[in-house]
């Protein structure tokens, strides 16, 4: 990856967390070299500490994980409510950065999941389903060969 | 032995009857009570008390709530009351009582005079040793559904290992063999991306072996088995575990190492679930013959003694009932402020009656 590019998402979620005054967003990315390989946050902005650098998700594990798998949006409106104290280890990017209501949708190319991109309120019932649509309908072109398409219109996976 | 003339006889019975502590009945015709004694007055309401003096039929049904046959723990069928020639001598009867409900006894019920129909009942509280075999019998249980789990999670993490991602390896070589096959880019494109899949897939089915149950812990012991789940929680959950160890290749009995693993894989999960802590601290040690593992936070702890366990509070049962199995003991230290401190000593030396080898 370029200079460039990188800039560009940055730039990129940087805007969109002004634009719906979020309190966070994340982009996760695979490694494009290797294909296997696990899933980072790579890009954040708004973020509290350091701590999601260490995280490097398999499929099917934390928020990232979860969407990456499915290919699906994930939407948990107010963290208090759904998820148990006990079951908060498993969403990390939440817990360390105190998210109470967040939202993440799955970034396609060619036909497969590539990335995940995290929208996150540290205040619960802040992303609404409003909120959420608008979120869905800011990827555009900054997000250069990445595009957002559902799969299953509005069928999200409610925990 | 001094013999005894009638009339000591009949005070020594009296004062037997006034002082013991078993509860004891008298009944006539028709299950007529004809006398209880103190102790019988002591586990009854006292309006129920008077209910029976009254000398209503069947009184004793006011209290009793059947006795354990070996269809069911509390039934009236085939009631000792009227078939006293079929039932056993001694039985266990549960009596509604004052204060402490339904209580187990242990009865005995004996026909004194057969033409004027008098009888006697008996009964001894069994409480305790009712507790104490309960206790014992979930332990046993416990412990069988311990060994069956590992036992049946090795299995399958075998199976996903050595056939499933086997398999899954092989396809993959022969799909890396047709890239060099001739085929134009778009083809060569989708084919790559299938590769990736395929990878991807061989890598979460290794990672759902070594969740099961990791090979490294039967190929390459403890300390290796533990390294690699420290490196899959920092990276799955981002915590940090430090680790520190004096056991180096060191191999111990397999029943041994499973426990020592798993005792420390549910106190770091504890710790992540509850503590609200980046950092634990894991030891492993071998002192006076004994294998020690310390798994420390600094995090919120919670009273040992009285506290309400916010998840379903088997996972703190589970560890001592697995440390017991190999006869090691387990103490678990933990305030609010200061952490938590969950230690496991396990004798290396074989002084146990149960046994069970899990590299078999």
């Amino acid at each position: 990856m370029t200079g460039q590019v990188n800039s560009n998402f940055q730039l990129a979620i940087d805007e969109l967390k002004e634009t719906l005054h979020a309190d966070f967003i994340g982009l996760a990315l695979v490694d494009l070299k290797k294909y296997h390989h696990g899933l980072k946050w790579r890009y954040v902005t708004g973020n509290i500490s350091l701590r999601y650098r260490r995280i490097v998700l398999q499929s099917g594990k934390g928020v990232a994980g979860i969407v990456f798998k499915t290919g699906k949006p994930m939407k948990i409106e107010n963290v208090e409510a759904s998820i148990v104290d006990g079951d908060l280890y498993n969403y990390p990017i939440v817990v360390f950065e105190k998210l109470k209501s967040f939202g993440a949708i799955p970034l396609f190319r060619d036909d497969h999941v590539q990335g995940v991109l995290l929208i996150g309120y540290r205040e619960v019932d802040r992303l609404t389903a409003d909120k959420f649509e608008q979120f869905k309908h800011a990827v555009g072109p900054q997000f250069g060969p990445f595009h957002m398409k559902e799969r299953l219109k509005d069928d999200f996976i409610e925990q | 032995m001094t013999l005894l003339n009638n009339d000591q006889l009949t005070t020594m019975l009296h004062k037997l009857y006034d002082r013991t502590t078993e509860a004891m009945f008298f009944f006539g015709e028709n299950g007529k009570i004809l006398s209880m004694n103190e102790a019988a007055k002591q586990i009854m309401e006292p309006a129920l008390y008077d209910k029976m003096l009254q000398g209503e039929a069947d009184a004793i049904c006011l209290t009793c709530r059947g006795y354990t046959s070996e269809d069911e723990q509390m039934t009236c069928v085939s009631c000792f009351m009227e078939k006293p020639q079929q039932t056993v001598s001694s039985f266990q009867l549960f009596l509604e009582t004052k204060d402490l409900g339904v209580q187990p006894y242990s009865a005995t019920y004996q026909v004194l005079d057969e033409e004027q129909h008098v009888s006697m009942l008996m009964l001894r509280n069994l409480t305790r040793q009712t507790q104490t075999s309960e206790v014992l019998h979930q332990r046993l249980r416990m412990q069988q559904v311990i060994l069956a789990q590992e036992n049946e999670r090795k299995r399958i993490s075998r199976e996903l290992h050595d056939s499933v991602a086997q398999e899954m390896l092989s396809s993959l070589v022969d799909l890396r063999v047709l890239k060099y096959m001739g085929m134009n880019d778009k083809a060569l494109e989708k084919l790559r991306q299938t590769e990736g899949s395929l990878m991807r897939l061989l890598d979460e089915i290794r990672h759902l072996s070594v969740e099961l149950r990791p090979a490294v812990l039967d190929d390459f012991g403890l300390e290796a088995a533990f390294r690699t789940h420290i490196k899959n929680l920092e990276k799955n959950y981002g915590l940090y575990v430090h680790f520190e160890s004096d056991v180096k290749e060191r191999r111990y009995d397999g029943a041994i190492e499973t426990v020592a693993y798993r005792i420390g894989q549910e106190a770091i999960l504890n710790s992540m679930k509850y503590a609200q802590v980046e950092d634990v601290f894991l030891t492993l040690n071998e002192v006076d013959g004994q294998l020690q593992i310390k798994v420390c936070d600094e995090g919120v702890g919670f009273n040992v003694n009285d506290f309400t366990p916010q998840g379903t509070g088997l996972g703190l049962y589970g560890m001592r009932e697995r440390v017991e199995l190999v006869g090691g003991s387990l103490t678990i230290v933990s305030s609010q402020l200061e952490g938590t401190t969950v230690q496991a000593n396990i004798p290396l030396k074989k002084e146990r009656a149960t046994s069970e080898n899990h590299n078999s």
